[in-house]
């Protein structure tokens, strides 16, 4: 009997290990880093130093616009592609597969994809000349014109990581039962109303999912800005990147680390609360 | 005004073909019960009235209009699912008010009684704030009839409304939908199995199978009169007997060693007879001999299996008639009540 209960633990005792071998141990030590001082001492030193840095502000504000941006178009674009999904009578694979090639391919070599697009000499520059809308390559990505970088990283992010959120989504909307929209529309929901009234809350959990995912792996935005704007558009991903390799200083590079974990796990735990799906109307 | 008028419909899935060449007219605030065993095509010929699902062919009318190309919504009905589709993700009160709202019918005031009013007549009312997931599949059943009612359709499709719930329940609210469909005038059509219901609740039963209607007509009239060999052996409890018979002469029959009158026309024929229209024979009256098997006394009638050549008859008679297993019993059919078939083409034969 207690052999049999202790079965899953012990099946699960290996993931376990190794997550804590390759997540919760480094993690702790970036903590340890991020609040020691000079000496080895608790101090907040790190985090002063990090506030104090010209380019910090600039990275919070620019790391919370483009979650702000890019997620909630991610989350649109992925809603009105899943229910076009949803009405095919077939191809619907089809489609699905052709949307999710961007997610095969790493973020690195996205940003690259599109630099080869907005730099001078990309491809947006020659379209434009050829239909006479410019007179020479403009420079869309530098520090000079933060609006168009911005945009930029928002296009590209929005390219490279809506799929995810599409599958997502569709593999939600393929559980919700074929009657209720039937019901709903004997009785005289229109397509908009069966949208408000059956689709969005009975996928509120699909919805959530998608949600954290998405801002988590936002606020983590890195290779993409890095590759289209360098240190132009400073992201707080960037900044820990440049204080450990150019700065050499891995105490306010965890620092930055452990913002990025805070804000996460804040956004998490508000999705968690605004989400939350009463348990008795789970039929 | 909202008779239903299906005219010739046809309906196949992939190969298979649902529903042949369908034709029925519902006339208004007439109460059809469809009648048929399982997987006939009940539901999908409902479907297709609700606009769920297309035709390959044939028309439906709703009233004076032509409603083929308009969606469900547009077609002025309201349904009762077979499985219900209530809305998990609502309580009882929102699901009965859903087509009211949807419909924007109404002060909020107004609903909310239309609400009390539907969710009183199935008995639901003391569970109105719950979650439909919290409640049994007679109680959700019981949310789907409510959401239909609230909406007072012209014309109500319900597809074994009432099929989960208890005998006792079942029979008072069968009563109650009865009361109130034709209070409201409501043209409805009703799928069922149960035959009880569809004889104690129809104005006419549409019997259903193989994707065909058999036989509409009042539920005495199909009774009395089932126009082929499907209709007699599916209504009646137990169903019609059929015995083989020769003709001997033109318009004389015999069956075994008792001759009858019959159809003039036919070498051979089925002759129908209900088990309580045969009659204890009198000594030395031609009769139908049989030797008892079982008999299962029934309180209100006697019934009796018999072996009659190598065939079994019923008979349903007096309860106090002393019979038991062995005894031989010699029977008369009823001479208006006997009902002639084609073994063939298995419809009914005029005498
Ligand atoms: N969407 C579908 N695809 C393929 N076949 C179907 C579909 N819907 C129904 N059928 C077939 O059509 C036939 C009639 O089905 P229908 O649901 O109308 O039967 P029914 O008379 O309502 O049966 P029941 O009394 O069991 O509910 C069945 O043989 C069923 O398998
Ligand atoms: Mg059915």
């Amino acid at each position: 009997m207690t052999g049999e209960r202790a079965l899953p633990y012990l099946l699960l005792a290996p993931s376990l290990l190794f997550l804590a071998l390759l997540f919760l141990w480094p993690l702790a030590e970036a903590f340890l880093v991020a609040f020691s001082g000079p000496g080895g001492q608790w101090s907040l030193v790190n985090f002063r130093e990090m506030a104090e840095d010209l380019n910090f502000a600039d990275a919070v504000r620019n790391t919370l616009l483009l979650v702000a941006v890019v997620v909630p178009i991610q989350l649109a674009l992925a809603l009105g592609l899943g229910v076009l999904l949803g009405s095919l009578d077939r191809g619907r694979d089809g489609f699905l597969y052709i949307w999710t090639i961007p997610l095969g391919i790493s973020d690195l070599a996205a940003g690259i994809l599109w630099l080869a697009m907005l730099s001078e000499r990309g491809y947006l520059n020659s379209l434009l000349a050829a239909l006479g809308l410019v007179e020479g390559p403009v420079l869309w990505l530098s520090y000079e014109t933060p609006l168009a970088l911005f945009l930029a990283v928002v296009v590209a992010e929005v390219w490279r990581a809506t799929a995810i959120v599409l599958v997502i989504l569709v593999a939600g909307m393929q559980l919700i039962p074929k009657e209720y929209y039937e019901a709903a529309e004997v009785f005289g929901a229109g397509a908009f109303q069966r949208f408000r009234r059956i689709t969005l809350p009975l996928l509120k959990p699909s919805i959530q999912t998608a949600l954290i995912l998405r801002t988590i792996l936002a606020f983590e935005v890195f290779a993409v800005v890095v590759v289209l704007g360098g240190r132009d558009l400073p992201v707080l991903a960037g900044e820990a990147f440049a204080w450990q390799y150019d700065y050499r200083n891995a105490g306010v590079a965890s620092a930055y680390a452990v913002l990025i974990l805070t804000v996460s796990l804040a956004a998490t735990w508000l999705y968690l609360r605004l989400l939350r799906v009463r348990e008795e109307s789970l039929a | 005004m909202a008779r239903i008028l299906v005219e010739d419909i046809k309906k196949t899935f992939g190969k298979f073909v649902a529903l042949k060449s369908v034709t029925m007219e519902v006339a208004d605030g007439e109460f059809t019960v469809l009648l048929g065993p399982s997987g006939c095509g009940k539901t999908t010929l409902l479907r297709i009235i609700a606009g769920l699902e297309t035709a390959d062919r044939g028309e439906v009318r709703i009233g004076e209009r032509r409603v083929d190309h308009l969606p469900p919504r547009s077609r002025n009905i309201a349904m009762v699912f077979q499985n219900y589709a209530v809305f998990p993700h609502m309580t009882v009160f929102e699901n009965i008010t859903f087509g009211l709202r949807m419909q924007k019918r109404g002060s909020e005031e107004e609903i909310r009684r239309t609400a009390r009013w539907a969710a009183e007549l199935v008995h639901i009312e003391s569970q109105l704030d719950k979650y439909t997931g919290q409640l049994s599949g007679g109680q959700r059943q019981r949310v789907a009839v409510a959401r239909a009612l609230a909406v007072r359709p012209q014309v109500l499709l319900m597809d074994e409304p009432l099929s989960n719930l208890d005998a006792l329940l079942r029979l008072e609210m069968r009563a109650e939908l009865k009361t109130i469909l034709r209070e409201c005038a409501t043209t409805t059509i009703y799928v069922t199995h149960d035959q009880v219901e569809a004889m104690s609740l129809a104005d006419r039963i549409a019997i259903m199978h193989g994707g065909e209607i058999e036989q509409y007509d009042t539920p005495l009239e199909i009774y009395r009169n089932p126009a082929t060999l499907f209709c007699g052996g599916f209504i009646g409890s137990p169903p019609m007997n059929f015995l083989e018979a020769e003709a001997v002469a033109p318009g004389r029959w015999r069956i075994g060693d008792f001759e009858l009158a019959g159809p003039a026309e036919g070498a051979r024929l089925l002759l129908g007879i209900r088990p309580e229209d045969l009659e204890p024979a009198g000594e030395g009256e031609p009769a139908l001999v049989g030797t008892v098997q079982v008999v299962e006394p029934l309180g209100s009638h006697l019934l009796a299996t018999l072996r009659l050549d190598g065939r079994l008859l019923r008979f349903a008679g007096d309860a106090d008639l002393p019979l038991r297993p062995g005894d031989t019993l010699r029977l008369r059919p009823r001479a208006d009540r006997l009902r002639w078939f084609d073994p063939e083409s298995e419809r009914a034969v005029r005498s």
